[in-house]
């Protein structure tokens, strides 16, 4: 009997100490671990945030920028010169033309590098300029020094070719295309590219254009223009009826001399003046909310209309070199699922993705989980996911002990009472 | 809570008079791991573990980790400058850029091991783009006296090599005398402006800013830094005339509005 206790006696001294060896050496473990989780987050914190400071919004005027791209490597020569355009896919890659790599360059929403599309090995892109990504995933790309538009599958192979005389600016729906060129816009039969109706013809009058640099499509059809050099914004029904028509600043086609000085006045027609008025709209396109949004390359702007009448919402950016600031804009498109927009900032050599205030058109929290999603912090959804099921089945199996462990001690209760 | 015993449901007769066997005592060895709070410790760090790869794999799916193109503009000078500096160039511009990039990232210990390559590796290493690079460097790190005396160093020489140019009689002196200062003279101006407005000697800024306005009178954004340092002086009116002179040459100047609206001036 005495045995018995001092062998018990002596099998817990050997538990506690087993226990407390274990609780030091589990306490290490875990120092440990969570000493290497943090040298890893900090080593990945540091992989994901750029070298610069990152553009404080306030001093981008309403400009939110998510990043810059400029180029596909680091090597000199992979950089950007003078980008053209930036177009999103419906998978969200973007594509991009500048003015000395002769090919439409393809990135993930990351600004990650994958592929570069050069046409056809016997007739290879010209100096391919704007370009628009069909909803089926088709690239078309205007080449306005050959008079034509190309049409490429989403692998880069070549579909065909068709004619518009110098074409400026392109924009594609599921049921037309509609080109934007020197002396009006012309709307396509999506089919085989046969013109529907041709609108405009060179010049400075009423139903005249001057370079008509932007075209975008709404969802309900109606076609938005850009009229560069006149300095005009109008809207058009699917049948390229003109629904409205504004003079958004001076023209820039009108300069005289005037006391030695070249000047441009402005005209009696001009809606938009003094600080509102544009001084030069070229791309344009249409955000979640069904707003017209316009590149203004001089005053280094995008600046947002109502797509109704077309007044002025409101004027966003700065000019900088700064990432977030703009140094000649030319173009602007935008990526519905990630509400952003893809500017081709192009005397800055990139191609820059930036938000702008209340352009997702849905409700504040869905856009704001977008965004985050959208962002590095999408690697830690997985994770996430996994904790939270991980609690459940936790929080489900303790609910069971403790209902099998009530149920066990009544029937122990109800057996001890008989 | 009655069991049926083996011996009765295979019909044996189960002897309840007979003596139990003597059991054979298992000692079982303790474990770490019978202690409750060493298991619940143990789940902790293997939960933690799992969350950590989960995260890693996680992010090489989602593309999160993967290399790609600069995405700053700084991170562009860096990498673009840093691939030609690595590729062997012997531009003394590139490295000067690429020193300077690493200087603006705060990456102070590679901007040195830079310039110590650059001065052991490149011929024309005395040029004035690296010694500048050297006077900003000590600049970045505090050390102003240094870097005043590295500076003025670099427009000595430069102000010699042109000096020796028009020495020459013929061609030489005559480019020379087209081609004036080389455009770093006045850069060794404005870093010497830069380290005395660190020592906040704002009588050695404002001459500094005036060497350089003699010679570039149209320089909208030193005027408009002259202007600054004259309002930290409280010479308003002196301020004023700098900001009117910037909006002279480049109309709607922001920093110039600014500085105007600071001192209450109407533009």
């Amino acid at each position: 009997m005495t045995d018995t206790v001092a062998e018990s006696s002596s099998a817990a001294q050997n538990q506690e100490v087993v226990s407390r060896r274990g609780r030091r050496i589990l306490g290490l473990v875990l120092v440990v671990l969570l000493l290497l989780l943090s040298l890893a987050t900090f080593l990945l914190f540091r992989l994901l945030d750029p070298p610069g400071e990152a553009p404080v919004a306030g001093e981008l005027l309403g400009i939110e920028w998510v990043r810059s791209i400029y180029g596909m490597s680091v090597a000199p020569e992979d950089q950007f010169s003078r980008t053209a355009a930036a177009a999103p896919g419906p998978d969200g890659s973007i594509h991009i033309t500048d003015a000395t790599h002769g090919a439409i360059m393809r990135f993930t929403p990351d600004g990650r590098y994958i592929e570069s599309f050069r046409g056809p090995d016997a007739d290879p892109l010209v100096v391919p300029g704007r370009l628009t990504v069909g909803p089926d995933g088709k690239i078309y790309v205007v080449e306005t020094q050959n008079d034509r538009v190309r049409v490429l599958n989403p692998d880069g192979s070549y579909i065909g070719t068709f004619s518009v005389p110098k074409p400026a600016s392109i924009a594609v729906s599921e049921d037309k295309i509609v080109v934007g060129s020197v002396n009006g816009f012309a709307i396509l039969d999506p089919t085989d590219g046969s013109p529907v109706n041709v609108i405009g013809s060179r010049g400075q009058a009423d139903y005249q254009f001057d370079y008509v640099h932007g075209v975008a499509i709404a969802e309900d059809g109606r076609i938005f223009v850009a009229d560069s050099f006149n300095n005009r914004l109008s809207a058009y029904d699917a049948e390229g009826n003109r629904l409205w028509i504004v003079r958004t600043g001076k023209p820039s086609n009108r300069a005289e001399m005037i006391d030695g000085r070249l000047t441009v006045r402005e005209l009696e027609d001009q809606a938009l003046t003094g600080e509102e008025a544009l001084q030069l709209p070229l791309g344009i396109t249409i955000d979640g909310a069904g707003r017209i949004v316009v590149a203004d390359m001089f005053e280094c702007v995008l600046a947002v209309f109502d797509p109704e009448d077309g007044s002025l919402i409101g004027k966003y950016g700065t000019p900088g070199p700064e990432d977030g600031k703009f140094f000649y804009p030319t173009n602007v498109s935008y990526d519905p699922q990630r509400d952003w927009f893809t500017v081709s900032d192009t005397q800055n050599n990139r191609v820059q993705i930036v938000r702008l205030p209340d352009s997702s058109g849905g409700d504040d929290a869905t856009a704001a989980a977008r965004r985050v999603l959208d962002g590095p912090i999408r690697a830690c959804a997985i994770p996430l996911a996994l904790v939270i099921l991980a609690a459940a089945v936790m929080l489900f199996l303790r609910r069971r002990k403790q209902q099998e462990a009530s149920t066990t001690e009544s029937t122990e209760i109800v057996g001890g009472s008989r | 809570m009655q069991q049926d015993r083996p011996d009765d449901r295979e019909g044996f007769h189960f002897d309840e008079t007979a003596e139990p066997a003597p059991r054979k005592q298992i000692r079982r060895k303790s474990s770490i791991f019978d202690d409750p709070v060493v298991r619940k410790m143990a789940f902790v760090a293997v939960g933690i573990l799992i969350i950590f790869l989960v995260t890693v794999v996680s992010a090489l799916i989602t593309g999160v980790i993967q290399p790609g193109g600069p995405r700053t503009v700084l991170e562009r000078d860096i990498s673009v400058s840093g691939a030609a500096v690595r590729a062997g160039t012997t531009d003394t511009s590139v490295w000067a850029r690429h020193i300077s990039a690493l200087i603006l990232d705060g990456q102070f210990g590679r901007a040195e091991n830079i310039l110590a390559t650059a001065k052991a590796s490149l011929d024309d290493s005395a040029t004035a783009d690296i010694v500048l690079s050297e006077a900003r460097l000590l600049r970045a790190q505090g050390q102003y006296e240094e870097a005043l005396e590295v500076a003025e160093a670099a427009r000595t020489q430069l102000r010699e090599h042109h000096e020796g140019r028009l020495a020459q009689a013929g061609p030489v002196a005559n480019a020379a005398r087209l081609e004036g200062l080389h455009d770093n003279y006045d850069i060794a101006v404005l870093v010497k402006a830069e380290i005395y407005r660190d020592m906040e000697k704002w009588d050695s800024v404002l001459e500094q800013y005036d060497i350089f306005i003699e010679t570039n009178p149209g320089a909208a954004d030193i005027l408009t830094d002259r202007g600054d340092v004259k309002f930290e002086m409280g010479d308003r009116s002196g301020a004023e005339a700098d900001y009117r002179e910037a909006l002279r040459f480049y109309p709607d100047y922001e920093e110039a509005l600014v500085g105007l609206e600071r001192i209450g001036s109407s533009q």
